[in-house]
């Protein structure tokens, strides 16, 4: 039986005095891929965001592995097991690209070398340049990084927020597969939000649309054809 | 005509009313009419510290330097026998002068570096000027002659009735425009009171005008004549440029140049790519506020006519800087009335300090720094509980205690 | 003329200074460089260790005891600053500028109330602190050795402590962007707080170990507060190497110009300060 790893109940934020999330209720179920889908500005980074504990919830409640981690700081929560990659500013310019991955990385120091290896396979451009300044790469680069420093740290639950914002459509391609492929293997979970949901389509297994601050409706990736109507209501174009 | 109605608008009442009560006060209690002056200068430099914080947006540590300066000018102008307005003139505007000179550096400091630069300058100025003389540079002015004059007293007899007229008027005008019925009882009863009380004040300083100009008919002693007069001449110069200081400033803020410092402040990027010069902008608040800065220093020398080196210590800065804080920055009155309470803290919780002495354990010097220990205690509160000043958050929140007040009646 | 023994006391003075503006100074390029706060009172905390050590020294008479007390205080005094004043006011620079030019003023007064007339270190037995050599034709202090050397092992240990710890990686991450750090999993409020104790701490205990040699007065903090100051905008703000390089030159220069244009006295530093303001304002140094 599948089991719920994170539970968002009724999440309600505000942002410089703005409402910006009115009662986000979703779940994300383990070892799959949830994908959080919706137009720009409708609170999904902010809903991200609250999760992690960098913005106040004023109401409702998160729950992960069973535990309410609402408004806990944002470093217990990484420690948890959740590990965040924002969408921009998501690495530090002024450290070395095996600084910014050593201090992603906790877990016990004998393993580092070894998932460094792992994580550096994924991303082979970045072993070339590991001992320039983030800042010294290009803006391709840095996200690949900053994806890097996402899997490196030991965790559970990914939350991805615009992955392949900025990379090439080759890549990205190659990228989900290998993040599906990951995933399974590792019996981790993975949430994401996407704008160019096409290529993530493949490999996504629930879907939930966003709009307004609240979470309008979800359901499995199979379903998406029965729901085109909905989706299109929300999000302006079919999938 | 039309202007002149608007000196009569119902709002001006509590402008009008204070000034004809601060005016009336010496005359009620002569021991006041020595010390308040003083504080009157804080407030003063209070009020030209905000032009380049509060309005500029200019982070100063320095603002002791123009005011040290028109101090030193005034007092040595005084030396050489200028009458006083005419040392005032020239010190504030070289004053003014170089406080500009220490906003050049600001082209290319910015912000905090800015800030530091100023307090270095401050004190290497005064570290220099004590360092370099062999004995302490002190500069003493004796009696000021404007300030022994009976011009003088028939002056401030003529201001105080002016303002008392127009006081009166003004509180008429309001209690008419007051629609509600209650409110109109309350206001009248109350402005009754304060007339009943403006009244006997007028009383006291006809009579004793009165009685006192009948002496000097019949042959009163200069030092009679000067005990009764200097005090109240000084505190009349001080009151007056505070409240002149204060009507010319908020004209500057309010005209089109003030709107510009105020844009600037907010967003000084988006002001260059209009087409401001900023830079001009801000050596412009300098000039102003350096002006403002010097006037206060020239008449702190009427109120204390040793000027020491010690006119450019930080300490000089940091009331200046506390009173607008506490006040409200950016505000017109708030630094004035922060500057009036950060002075007030400062010469008289000295009074406080006999009592003191009675515990027995620390000596008068040590003492004499106790109302400084206090005043900083205070600033950090206040610069912690209330961002915005007093005068500040009063008008940011105030309005909800006035409906509530409101509301009752 | 200028004769070498009088260089040679200038050189070691120059060299002694240069340590004592550096003690004062790196616990503020510290706290600057990782939380954008520029502590204004770093000076005056400076001077407070210097009576505090001296205070004690009366009262046990041992040399390390009372730095380890001086410390202890400082790391206390820290603590409770983050807490009150610091904290409320993160993210906001003005606030912090004036509140702790405020705690400054208050720090002063203090220490003129409790210490109206200055504390003077005694003469011991000891050789290291009150002993002299004798060089060529002069007779040098040999405790300005061992303030040259103290300044040379800090910068040392804050070279390698940034660089090569992982304590290092979090402060200078902590620097560029504090909500990422708290992602990359930093507790970033630990590390404020640990960083703002440990440089206030660091003052203090500055302040002690000049006090041999200075005596605690009331124009120490005073002088070292602006010699402090000028530290981070000559050496560059958030440069911790850099804080060392300009301490040398502004000791050397200060030292130099009292020995042989005395007229100029301090404004000389100011002079220094002001042309690199105008000529490079970020500073000497990068990082």
């Amino acid at each position: 039986m599948a089991s719920t790893i994170l539970k968002v109940k009724d999440l309600h934020a505000y942002i410089g005095g703005f409402h910006i999330l009115q009662g986000v209720n979703f779940e994300a179920e383990e070892y799959k891929l949830t994908a959080i889908l919706g137009r720009n500005g409708v609170g999904k980074t902010t809903t991200l965001k609250t999760i992690m504990g960098i913005y106040k919830a004023t109401r409702g409640e998160v729950f992960f592995k069973g535990e309410n981690i609402t408004n806990f700081p944002t470093h217990s929560i990484v420690k948890r097991g959740i590990s965040f990659v924002p969408a921009e500013k998501n690495v530090f310019a002024n450290l070395t690209v095996i600084e910014n991955l050593k201090l992603a990385y906790n877990g016990p120091k004998e393993k580092f070398d070894d998932k460094l290896e792992m994580v550096m396979n994924l991303f082979p451009e970045l072993k070339r340049f590991s001992s320039l300044l983030a800042g010294e790469l290009s803006g391709g680069q840095q996200r690949m990084l900053a994806l890097a420093c996402g899997l490196v740290r030991e965790h559970d639950l990914l939350i991805l927020d615009e992955p392949s914002e900025g990379l090439s459509p080759a890549y990205v391609k190659n990228f989900y597969r290998l993040l599906r492929h990951y995933m399974l293997e590792n019996k981790k979970t993975i949430l994401l939000i996407e704008q160019n949901f096409a290529y993530a389509r493949e490999i996504t297994d629930y879907i939930y649309l966003m709009d307004k601050g609240v979470v309008v409706t979800g359901f499995p990736a199979e379903k998406i054809e029965e729901n085109n109507h909905v989706i299109r209501r929300i999000l302006g174009v079919s999938l | 005509m039309e202007k002149l109605r608007n000196y009569l608008l119902p709002n001006r009442f509590l402008g009008y009313l204070s000034l004809t009560i601060l005016l009336a006060i010496p005359w009620l209690d002569r021991t006041l009419a020595t010390g308040i002056p003083l504080t009157f200068v804080w407030a003063l430099l209070a009020l030209s510290y905000n032009i380049v914080l509060g309005f500029a947006g200019i982070p100063s540590f320095g603002h002791a330097v123009p005011f040290g300066v028109a101090a030193f000018i005034t007092a040595m102008l005084l030396k050489q026998g200028v009458p006083f307005l005419l040392s005032l003139i020239p010190a504030a505007f070289i004053a003014g002068a170089v406080y500009v000179g220490m906003g050049l550096p600001g082209y290319r400091v910015r912000g905090l570096y800015y800030g530091i630069l100023t307090l270095a300058i401050s004190e290497a100025i005064r570290a220099t000027i004590e360092y370099s003389a062999q004995t302490t540079v002190a500069v003493t002015v004796g009696t000021i002659p404007e300030m022994a004059s009976l011009e003088g007293l028939y002056l401030y007899l003529a201001l105080f009735t002016i303002f008392l007229v127009l006081s009166l008027v003004t509180g008429m005008m309001d209690i008419i425009s007051t629609k509600r019925k209650r409110q109109k009882v309350l206001k009248t009863l109350i402005v009754l009171l304060l007339f009943i009380f403006l009244a006997y004040s007028g009383y006291v300083i006809f009579s004793s005008s009165a009685t006192f100009l009948q002496e000097v008919g019949s042959g009163l002693t200069y030092v009679r004549i000067l005990r009764f007069v200097y005090p109240l001449n000084v505190y009349l110069v001080s009151l007056l440029s505070l409240y002149i200081a204060y009507l010319l400033i908020k004209r500057i803020i309010t005209s089109p140049l003030g709107s510009t410092f105020i844009a600037i402040r907010e967003n000084p990027v988006r002001a260059s790519v209009i087409g401001y010069n900023v830079f001009l902008h801000q050596l412009i608040a300098f000039f102003i506020s350096g002006v403002f800065a010097g006037v206060a220093g020239s008449v702190y020398v009427a109120c204390i006519p040793t000027i020491q080196p010690d006119v450019f210590a930080t300490d000089k800065t940091f009331i200046a800087m506390t009173g607008a804080i506490l006040g409200g920055l950016g505000t017109f009155v708030g630094p004035a009335i922060g500057g009036i309470l950060a002075g007030f803290l400062r010469d008289y919780l000295s009074t406080i300090t006999p009592a003191l002495i009675s515990l027995g354990f620390l000596s008068l010097q040590q003492l004499q720094l106790f109302p400084s220990f206090i005043l900083g205690l205070l600033y950090i509160i206040v610069v912690l509980a209330l961002p915005y000043g007093i005068y500040g958050t009063w008008l940011l929140k105030g309005w909800k205690l006035k409906r509530k007040i409101e509301s009752i009646f | 003329m200028v004769s070498p023994e009088l260089i040679l006391s200038a050189v070691i003075d120059g060299l002694t200074y240069s340590s004592m503006i550096y003690l004062a100074a790196i616990g503020l390029v510290i706290i600057f460089g990782l939380m954008d706060v520029f502590n204004l009172a770093q000076g005056a905390f400076f001077g407070l260790g210097a009576y505090l050590f001296v205070t004690f020294y009366y009262m046990t008479n041992n040399f390390l005891l009372s730095l380890l007390l001086t410390f202890l205080i400082g790391i206390v005094l820290g603590l409770l600053t983050e807490r009150a004043i610091i904290r409320p006011v993160y993210g906001n620079p003005l606030a912090q500028l004036l509140l702790t030019m405020g705690l400054m003023t208050l720090l002063y007064t203090f220490m003129q109330l409790i210490w109206p007339t200055g504390l003077v270190f005694p003469e011991t037995q000891n050789f290291l602190l009150s002993g002299y050599i004798q060089l060529a034709d002069v007779r040098i202090r040999i405790y300005k050795f061992v303030l040259i050397m103290i300044g040379f092992v800090l910068f040392g240990t804050m070279r390698t402590l940034l660089s090569k710890t992982m304590i290092g990686i979090k402060l200078r991450a902590g620097t560029e962007n504090r909500e990422l750090a708290t992602v990359f999993g930093v507790d970033i409020s630990m590390l404020f707080t640990s960083a703002f104790t440990f440089g206030v701490a660091l003052a203090l205990l500055g302040g002690a170990l000049v006090a041999p040699l200075t005596h605690a007065t009331i124009e120490l903090p005073v002088h070292f507060s602006l010699l402090a100051f000028a530290i981070p905008v000559v050496g560059g703000m958030k440069s911790y190497s850099g804080a060392f390089y300009a301490s040398l030159l502004i000791g050397f220069v200060d030292r130099l110009v009292a020995y042989f244009i005395p007229q100029l006295g301090f404004a000389i530093d100011l002079i220094v300060m002001i042309v690199v303001l105008v000529v490079k304002p970020e500073g000497l140094f990068k990082r």
